[in-house]
């Protein structure tokens, strides 16, 4: 079978859905109140190093996947050990993503539905789309972003007369601490998730263009992540984002433009769910090649539906309740994440800059 | 080939099974809409809560828009909510509720488990209006005359909507009591709705402004300092100013009004500088007050701005001596401004506030008189 080719705006769609996927169910930097503005701009900065490691390792070996990087890098035995962790953190975030998202329209409209049901219909689809293969997943994204996107800039046109600019003040009224420590949150929910793309952009026409990928990714979805935050402090004030579970969705319902214009959020939610299929998906997608990978498989495709339908059980039995999962991603994600984001891609790199080194003196040694 | 379109079929029919209806339907005839609820407490501490429902009956060629209120017990809100089931058989959807009256005898016990149970749950906005009843029962309001509608809660939302014209009542919404609530330096505030004759009927009528202190009823005050309390606020959007002079009685139109609080502190000194900027125009003069040139204008301008001043001051003194509770959000000015100053003074910020001076300065600006150019002439 021919190679699947994903052209360069196909997958900046993807990846720019990706990022944007749960963050805007979530919200974005809570915790550093009135300074989330500024701990959005800082995670943005601090991301930028972490995507130029990842399109540095990309570059390496242009045309493989991060499991064959593995392989080369690490040899058989260490690869595959290196494989199964990163199989297991795309596998994990997947049914997180999940389970943010069952737990949303759980919460907000079918209350007296059961969880798994809406998690297995979630999946089932996503399931379809990764059989169908990452061109698809590509050319469909590359037609909802635009509705996203639009969604997103609409909507924030239509809080305008809700504003109150000074929920911004006081600036640091904490001092830096919380703003770091938010800061570091955002970094690793959303921007640092990226990681995942190792698996995917491989499929690239051109690899050169890996960088464009991730750095316009992070501007296009830098911006809109933080749209989204600072319209709900202005719209929402401290008091309230720090009670709600789904500001962003409850700010959206405050919408009233002459009692015509309202109810809208149903809108912001579909855009929300678009956003999540993308994410879950591309979660199973490196989920599955991982596993074919590891056991040689012919094609992926054979594991999809069952990595997806055991995604879908783990994201039922992985909190007991909200306030479990909202602690989890709050407080202990970024610390968990920080091993596959940084760790792993750092010590990969530091094991190729070294490999690079070494056959280079080698061949300086030879040539004597 | 064959084999895959059974599977095909297979599959499209078992889906099928699965999409003929939802989880947990509801349809329009199994709900009774709410429009506003009116809630009370009983004598053993239960909760009443009185619901103004929607009645979809349409009947003849003009289907009017009809209510019905429903009385519900409970030993907190959401019991009662949910106890209504016992009297009217079908479950209560508050999508659409838009009025929330609370009696002053529960606000005075405080009211946080009631802001819990509406913003905790999924089906009721957050821009509920929410009001205290002056009566003595909140229910009262509820059974009174409707004038324009025939839903009595729907007809509040509108006054309440229409109060830009008038500004003699705050508008407050769920979200926005949640927020001055949990703020530091402000108290929040919600209108007031008490009883009125009309044409020898009982109806309801906004009544100014009731303070909490934290979520506890404190006191209320009129209509007419109401307006001068939303001039310091800058939440003045139209209304009118009265000015009497002498025997001169003017009445302002106001056009736009803008309102900016400035706390200064220098040499150790708090204080805060209070600058209102409004636009008026003249909407009627008595026989006695002059007016045709420049100088008359002039002169209406600095009595009116005189006025304005004497007003204010005298609606910030009230709050300052009387009762000590920071309804204008000085505290979260200073908070926003000087937030130095602030964690210094957030302790004691209750007795701060007593003593703190404000200084207002009033600009009116009469920029037109109507279609009249003087007052009308009177010959013998």
């Amino acid at each position: 079978m021919s190679k699947e080719i994903v052209s360069q705006k196909q997958a900046s769609a993807v990846i720019i859905m990706y990022t944007l996927g749960s963050t805007l169910v979530l919200g974005a930097g809570g915790f550093a109140k009135n300074d989330v503005w500024l701990a959005i701009l800082i995670s943005i900065l601090m991301s930028a190093p972490i995507l130029l490691l990842y399109c540095k390792i990309q570059m390496f070996y242009p045309g493989k996947n991060i499991y064959e990087i593995f392989d080369s890098v690490f040899g058989k035995v260490i690869g595959k050990v290196m494989s199964l962790v990163f199989i297991w953190y795309s596998f994990h975030l997947g049914s997180l993503v999940i389970r943010n998202f069952t737990e949303f329209i759980v919460t907000v409209s079918l209350q007296k539905t059961p969880q798994n049901i809406v998690g297995l219909f979630m999946i089932f689809l996503c399931i379809w789309a990764v059989r169908a293969g990452i061109e698809t997943i590509g050319r469909w994204t590359a037609i909802m972003l635009p509705v996203t996107i639009f969604v997103i800039f609409a909507v924030t046109l239509l809080f305008a007369p809700l504003f109150n600019f000074k929920n911004l003040k006081p600036v640091l009224y904490n001092g830096m601490g919380p703003v770091i420590d938010s800061a570091f949150s955002v970094f690793a929910f959303p921007f640092a998730e990226t990681v995942i793309f190792l698996a995917v952009l491989s499929h690239l026409k051109e690899q050169k263009s890996v960088y464009k990928v991730y750095f316009l990714n992070l501007l296009i979805s830098g911006i809109s992540i933080l749209l989204v935050s600072v319209r709900t402090l202005l719209t929402l004030g401290v008091p309230n984002i720090s009670i709600l579970f789904f500001p962003t969705f409850a700010s959206v319902r405050l919408i009233n433009i002459g009692d015509f214009l309202q109810r809208i959020e149903i809108t912001v939610a579909m855009v929300f769910l678009f956003a999540g299929f993308i994410k879950i998906s591309i979660c199973l997608y490196s989920t599955s090649i991982g596993i074919a990978h590891l056991f040689r498989f012919n094609s992926y495709r054979q594991v999809v539906a069952l990595l997806g339908l055991a995604m879908s059980i783990l994201s039922v039995i992985i909190y007991s309740n909200t306030s479990e999962m909202f602690d989890w991603s709050d407080k202990i994600y970024k610390y968990y994440a920080f091993i596959f984001q940084v760790v792993l891609p750092g010590i990969t790199f530091i094991v190729i800059e070294a490999r690079k080194m070494f056959s280079r003196k080698r061949k300086l040694q030879q040539s004597n | 080939m064959i084999k895959r379109l059974f599977c095909t079929l297979l599959m499209l029919n078992v889906v099928a099974g699965l999409c003929t209806g939802c989880w947990n339907y509801r349809e329009i005839n199994q709900m009774s809409i709410v429009a506003g609820a009116a809630i009370d407490k009983i004598s053993d501490g239960k909760y009443k809560l009185s619901v103004e429902i929607i009645d979809l009956k349409t009947g003849g060629v003009e289907a009017k828009v009809h209510s019905k209120k429903l009385e519900c017990y409970g030993a907190s809100v959401y019991d009662a909510i949910r106890n209504a089931i016992s009297i009217n058989a079908n479950k209560l959807y508050w999508g659409h509720a838009e009025i929330l009256i609370i009696s002053k005898d529960v606000a005075k016990e405080g009211i946080v488990e009631i802001l819990d149970c509406f913003s905790r749950d999924p089906e009721p906005r957050l821009t509920i209006d929410i009001l205290v009843s002056k009566e003595e029962t909140a229910e009262k309001i509820l059974d009174s005359q409707s004038i324009t509608t025939e839903v009595r809660t729907f007809e509040i939302n509108k006054m309440l909507d229409l109060e830009k014209e008038l500004e003699k009542s705050p508008k407050v919404e769920i979200y926005e009591f949640i927020n001055s609530l949990g703020e530091s330096g402000i108290s929040p505030i919600m209108p007031v709705i008490g009883l009125t004759k009309n044409s020898g009927q009982e109806t309801s009528q906004l009544s100014g402004t009731a303070v909490f202190k934290k979520d506890k009823l404190e006191y209320m005050f009129d209509q007419e300092d109401t307006k001068y309390y939303l001039f310091v606020i800058n939440k003045i959007k139209g209304g009118i100013l009265n000015v009497k002079g002498g025997a001169d009685n003017i009445t302002l139109k106001i056009i736009k009004s803008k309102t900016k609080l400035k706390p200064v502190y220098n040499n150790g000194k708090l204080y805060f500088d209070l600058n209102i900027k409004t636009k008026t125009s003249l909407s009627e003069i008595n026989n006695t007050t002059k007016f045709g040139n420049v100088k008359d204008v002039q002169k209406i301008k600095a009595e009116a701005q005189s006025e304005l001043k004497k007003e204010v001051e005298n609606i910030i003194k009230a709050a300052q001596n009387e009762y000590g509770i920071d309804i204008f959000g000085f505290g979260k000015s200073v908070k926003q401004d000087i937030p130095d100053l602030w964690k210094k003074i957030e302790s004691d910020w209750n007795t701060v506030f007593k003593n703190v001076s404000v200084s207002v300065n009033v600009d009116i600006d009469i920029s037109n008189s109507g279609l009249l150019s003087r007052k009308i002439m009177m010959g013998d």
